[in-house]
């Protein structure tokens, strides 16, 4: 069967990213993400550089809340590019990722086509199409080259990550009635995974691999006040050093830069301009989740925390 | 895909030739940098370019590092191969000596099995036969030479992963969603008439089992054939996620995955630095939760804990760390092997502290325990237990003989 394009006529496209500075070197990378409201350490925005520059994956790992999913938001918001995104979960297959034919659509197609009594039809045309994510980013509608994050792909099978290797290797997936779709320019793609299981090797070989550490003290400040400039920065300062401090006691889940946003946020919305005790005991359930680390924070004593958190700051 | 060979200029031999003595050194250490990779790091070097000696790295770790552990092992190569001490001129440094995987006798339990010397085994007596026979034998109990057979009986020991329903769907005449794909595709060949609906149902999937083993003093006659019957279990199920521990907690699960058990034995030996010492069970469990939480026990695991409950440190930390593993497994299972013993009552105090959370107490002392252990894994338990929700002191008589 002769393939159709799925585009109607494929579109030139400008080289590289329109929109976007030059991004030549790490410094440049750098810098736009910080553009972006996003500080990536040295490393991270090595491996951003490489992964544009060498059109290959970028697979990012760390716990929960490092800003795995933001590193990408930046990513397209300084190539000034779409993003597409891919929330990967148990079961997701095919149909949810890539395309489905959009059956109730043919079947009226084909009635109505029955009724009028005119020449056949072919329902597997692209216009019975459902672009999913995967598909979107292959061939994007508007013909704008975008940034693909998918999310969590931890959570999917690997029965999904096996469909991946196509497809961030060659940039190419074969749907049976219609023939190639081929990207005319590969998006930029960001997975990322916390680390529920270990990922394939055959998908970690595809990839540039990054691991993001929680950020040292003076990072982190930097990333409170860039992210919310409304924040005094004397509170910032509080904040931070309180939340290291949490870092460094024994929880089942320690709080990541993200807690760490909210519970500012939550501080300015209460009209707090410094931390108190009572502030934190009462305001404690945006920075953790789990019932028995509240109690543990409690029995060391906010008051001392703070302290200490004060003598670091 | 770009092609990598595409690389415009010809990059530095000096700088191909360390980068390949790099690879080679990390190939040694067991990071797998294969010559594509090498092509890859190539190309990554020449994009960031050899001015920062740090983005040289980072570049290289970003191309090679798929595991975060192998991240500080590849910083201590780079800075050995690569980094400012390692001058130009230099002779090529001698890669490091290959790590290689020597099979020793483990540490593994008290006696160990002498090599088989020709000497059949006991001959049988009485209407049991010699299979019969150790089914029943406490291995606390039992010769060198039972031992050897033993070992060889748990090598044939199976058991069926346990099931979960899953978000996958797989096609069924019956069902409640229908598969409209496959309702169409049934109508082309009946011109175009939809006679029949195609439906859809989950696709019951493997469901992750959590082992956990004391290897402390007081098991230590157990500990080796308890070790045994893991490997037996992670060989026929696959997908385990394994754990020993004596005063700390060791992941074996990847030692485990060989398929020999006398390697898998000896790779166990080799990472558990506290064989036969103290036990500090609460604090084990603990880290289990609070390091491993999310790859153990992510998805609801059947979680067996193989101790005999002796614990010599806070019993209140057990009790805790216990009902939060309770929480997040599907079955919190104890096997307890000296339950073998009449007299057992769960006395220990480590056994009192954790009854309240288990959903089962099994004894794990023979063979046959350990048969009947491995069939209760796969009786599938589709329904969530019941489970009290402040545990009383009435319930936890019934907890011993109770679901199977």
């Amino acid at each position: 069967m002769p393939a159709p394009e799925l585009t109607p006529a494929p579109k030139p496209q400008p080289e590289g990213w329109p929109g976007a500075p030059p991004l030549t070197t790490v410094d440049e990378v750098g810098a736009a993400l910080t553009a972006a409201a996003y500080l990536p350490g040295r490393d991270l925005a090595t491996a951003c550089f490489l992964s544009l520059r060498l059109e290959r994956p970028l697979l990012l790992e760390g716990e929960a809340g490092v800003g795995k999913t933001e590193c990408a938001k930046a990513l397209a918001a300084c190539l000034g590019a779409p993003l597409v995104r891919l929330q990967c979960y148990e079961g997701i297959d095919v149909h949810q990722a890539l395309y489905e034919w959009n059956h109730p659509r043919q079947l009226l197609a084909i009635r109505q086509q029955e009724a009028a009594a005119t020449r056949a039809l072919d329902v597997f045309t692209p216009e019975f199409l459902i672009r999913r994510p995967l598909l979107q980013a292959l061939d994007p509608p508007d013909g704008r080259r975008c940034v693909l994050l998918i999310d969590e792909l931890d959570r999917a099978d690997d029965e999904f990550e096996a469909f991946l290797l196509e497809l961030l290797s060659d940039w190419q997936v074969t749907i049976p009635e219609l023939g190639t779709v081929r990207a005319a320019q590969p998006p930029a793609v960001i997975c990322t995974s916390n680390r529920t299981r270990e990922l394939h090797d055959a998908l970690k070989r595809r990839c540039l691999f990054h691991w993001i550490d929680y950020p040292n003290l003076e990072e982190e400040l930097a990333i409170v006040r860039t992210r919310l400039p409304t924040v005094p920065a004397a509170l910032a300062r509080q904040v931070v050093a309180f939340v290291h401090e949490l870092r460094s006691l024994d929880l089942y889940k320690v709080p990541g830069v993200a807690e760490t946003l909210d519970w500012a946020q939550a501080l300015v919305a209460l009209g707090e301009d410094r931390v108190t005790p009572e502030t934190a005991e009462a305001t404690l359930g945006s920075l953790l989740k789990y019932q028995e680390d509240l109690v543990a924070v409690r029995a060391a004593g906010s008051a001392a925390l703070l302290a200490r958190a004060r003598a670091d700051a | 895909m770009p092609d990598p060979t595409r690389a415009a200029p010809e990059p530095a031999p000096a700088l191909v030739r360390r980068l390949t003595e790099l690879a080679r050194a990390l190939r040694d250490a067991g990071v797998p940098v294969g010559p594509g990779d090498l092509l890859l790091g190539l190309r990554a070097v020449e994009a960031v370019g050899l001015r920062r000696p740090d983005d040289v790295a980072a570049a290289l770790r970003a191309s090679w590092c798929r595991r975060r552990e192998d991240q500080a092992l590849f910083d201590r190569l780079f800075r050995r191969l690569l980094g400012p001490a390692a001058a130009v001129t230099r002779p090529a440094p001698a890669t490091p000596t290959p790590v290689r995987r020597t099979v020793v006798p483990a540490p593994l339990g008290g006696a160990q099995p002498p090599p088989p010397d020709g000497r059949p085994p006991r001959p049988p007596r009485g209407v049991a036969s010699v299979e019969e026979r150790l089914r029943r034998l406490d291995f606390a109990a039992c010769s060198p030479a039972e031992l050897v057979e033993l070992e060889r009986a748990m090598a044939r020991l199976r058991a069926r992963p346990p099931l979960r329903p899953s978000r996958h769907r797989r096609p069924a005449r019956r069902g409640r969603q229908i598969d409209w794909a496959r309702t169409q595709r049934a109508a082309l060949r009946t011109g175009g008439e939809w006679l029949r609906l195609e439906h859809s149902r989950p696709r019951p999937r493997r469901r992750p089992l959590l082992l956990v083993c004391d290897v402390s003093g007081s098991m230590e006659r157990y500990a080796r054939l308890l070790i045994r019957f893991l490997h037996a279990v992670e060989r026929s199920t696959g997908g385990t996620e394994a754990f020993v521990f004596g005063t700390r907690l060791t992941r074996i699960t990847r030692q485990l995955r060989s398929a020999d058990p006398g390697v898998a034995l000896a790779a166990v030996g080799e990472a558990v630095p506290d064989f036969a010492g103290g036990t500090r069970i609460g604090e084990s469990l603990h880290r289990l939760l609070t390091r491993w939480g999310g790859r153990a026990l992510g998805r609801g695991p059947i979680t067996l804990v193989v101790s005999d409950g002796w614990e010599v440190g806070d019993r209140a930390q057990l009790a805790a760390a216990a009902a939060r593993l309770q929480r997040a497994s599907w079955r919190l299972l104890w096997c307890n092997p000296r339950m073998g013993d009449p007299r057992f009552t769960p006395a220990a105090g480590g056994m009192q502290a954790v009854l309240p959370y288990l959903d089962a107490l099994r004894p794990a002392h023979n063979l046959e325990s350990l048969e009947q252990l491995s069939d209760l894994l796969d009786t599938a338990q589709r329904r969530r237990p019941v489970r009290p929700q402040r545990p009383r002191a009435a319930d936890v008589g019934a907890l011993g003989g109770g679901d199977a």
